[in-house]
């Protein structure tokens, strides 16, 4: 039906046109309007494409912005200061506590490397510390010549039972502690030569 | 001959790509944090960008080559050779492996090398657009390949010697320097992105949209390189180069691409050219049997005059 429209349509243009049909001319013609009907109309209007175009350009403006503030980093590092500060309180405690004893207590184990099972610290409280080692000597309460008032944990820290940082000796009178939870690709260790 | 406006789709779907892309690589920034990156990371992406901006600039200077109808290309062409040149250097004097070659301590003056092939870059961007501008315009320029050579070794002399004296100097102390240039370099590569946008070439050549994708990058990379982000230093520079190394590999697809088209235009022309010769035929045919029908009814008549005069004649 369509087809037939536009055979008749042709015949009519042709006849308008005065050429005769099947000729060289006739040819070019028929090229023509092939090239008539397959253009497309333009779209001048706002399209979903568009629409996607300006919201990617304002995500990628949004995320700059987002870098420039970058709040996540600032909360990592907040974190990361307030654990190297943690870790330098235990390690302070526990130098004060085999200063006054002379000795290192059995329970730090033994081990080059800090972050290892066994080597975590437990809360001090109503804590298990099954397979954790167990400072509460240093608090207040099991030391009469003053120590910290309780352990701190790690921000990041999910685990019921222990702190989130770690300790160990290596035997020779060197006493490491370290904070494994530490984000962004920083290394909070810290040691120190008791004797 | 008239030049033919891409697909409006074809251009969106284009630029939806590039944003996707910028999109990705920022999202990318934002878990960096946790990534550990591979020993000598810089080093390698560095050296990769070298060896891919000689690519580039070789493969532009084929395209001019083939058809030289814009010194665009011949510019980009000198302009990556010189780069390429300029970041393997740059590898070359901060790698300890040549310390031996050079009085100054590997690594010192790492920030000043690096900002020099990248002003360098910028430069030559600007300036291509600068001849696109020219060029579109149909204005007579006055710059041929000779000069545009002679221009490139200028800068690219200047630069090197910047690179020379800067090593031999122990004037190197100030990192404030870094941030200036970088951020002229930021500056001019903003240009060139607005330039090239709005010059509207893109509509017309997917080469200038696969050169504003570098550009885009190139930006983005600066803005790594810049301390304006917070973010730690040794993860700006990673992502820094990396942004600079897709920037290298979009323009080089740009050229391919360019090269490409050029030979698909060819072969349009050709099948063009058959066609219009195959309708001159068939068109001289008709005209000929035109003309033999006619010839053929002139006889006709003539014979027809001839009898009909003999038959007057005859009586």
């Amino acid at each position: 039906m369509v087809g037939t429209f536009f055979t008749l349509m042709y015949y009519i243009d042709m006849q308008e046109a005065g050429i005769a049909p099947n000729s060289g001319i006739d040819l070019l013609y028929k090229e023509q309007l092939q090239q008539k009907k397959e253009e497309k109309p333009v779209n001048k209007g706002f399209s979903i494409l568009d629409f996607l175009v300006i919201l990617s350009a304002f995500f990628v403006i949004g995320f700059l912005g987002y870098l420039v503030l970058n709040p996540e980093k600032q909360g990592a590092d907040e974190r990361n200061v307030h654990r190297s500060a943690d870790v330098a309180s235990i390690l302070t405690a526990v130098s004060n506590y085999i200063d006054l004893k002379g000795e290192i207590p059995s329970n730090i184990p033994i081990n080059s490397n800090c972050v290892s099972v066994g080597n975590e610290i437990c809360k001090i409280g109503p804590y298990d510390c099954k397979g954790l080692v167990d400072l509460s000597f240093l608090t207040s309460n099991g030391n009469s010549n003053g120590g910290v008032i309780s352990l701190p944990t790690d921000p990041s820290s999910k685990s019921i039972n222990g702190s989130g940082y770690y300790i160990s000796q290596d035997g020779q009178g060197n006493i490491t502690i370290c904070a494994p939870y530490a984000e962004r690709n920083v290394d909070i260790s810290f040691s120190k030569f008791v004797f | 001959m008239e030049r033919v406006k891409l697909d409006r789709t074809h251009i969106g779907l284009q630029f939806l790509m590039m944003l996707i892309s910028l999109l990705s690589f920022l999202v990318l920034a934002c878990f960096v944090g946790e990534i550990v990156w591979i020993k000598d990371f810089q080093y390698f992406v560095i050296l990769l960008s070298g060896v891919f901006a000689i690519f580039a600039g070789l493969i532009a200077m084929l395209r001019y080559y083939t058809q030289k109808e814009s010194l665009t290309f011949l510019l980009l062409g000198v302009g990556f050779l010189a780069v390429g040149v300029l970041d393997v250097v740059q590898l070359i004097i901060d790698i300890g492996d040549f310390k031996n070659l050079f009085t100054y301590t590997p690594g010192e003056i790492y920030p000043f090398s690096s900002i020099l092939s990248r002003a360098f870059l910028s430069l030559i961007l600007f300036f291509s657009w600068v001849f696109r501008k020219k060029d579109s315009k149909k204005e007579k320029s006055k710059w041929n390949e000779k000069k545009i050579m002679l221009f490139v070794a200028g800068i690219f002399v200047l630069f090197s010697g910047i690179i020379a004296s800067l090593v031999l100097s122990n004037v190197i102390e100030d990192s404030l320097w870094v941030v200036f240039a970088g951020i002229i370099t930021f500056m001019f590569l903003l240009l060139s992105f607005i330039g090239y946008m709005f010059q509207k070439e893109w509509q017309y050549d997917n080469f200038h949209f696969w050169l504003i994708f570098a550009i885009s990058f190139l930006l983005l990379s600066q803005i790594f390189f810049l301390p304006f982000l917070n973010l730690e230093y040794y993860n700006m520079m990673n992502l820094s180069i990396w942004a600079k190394f897709f920037a290298y590999v979009a323009l080089l697809v740009g050229f391919l691409n360019s090269i490409y088209e050029l030979y698909q235009k060819e072969v349009l022309i050709q099948k063009e050219l058959e066609k219009k010769n195959k309708l001159l035929d068939e068109t001289k045919k008709k005209v000929e049997e035109a003309y033999l029908v006619i010839r053929k009814e002139k006889w006709d008549l003539v014979r027809g005059e001839k009898k009909t005069s003999k038959k007057r004649k005859k009586k």
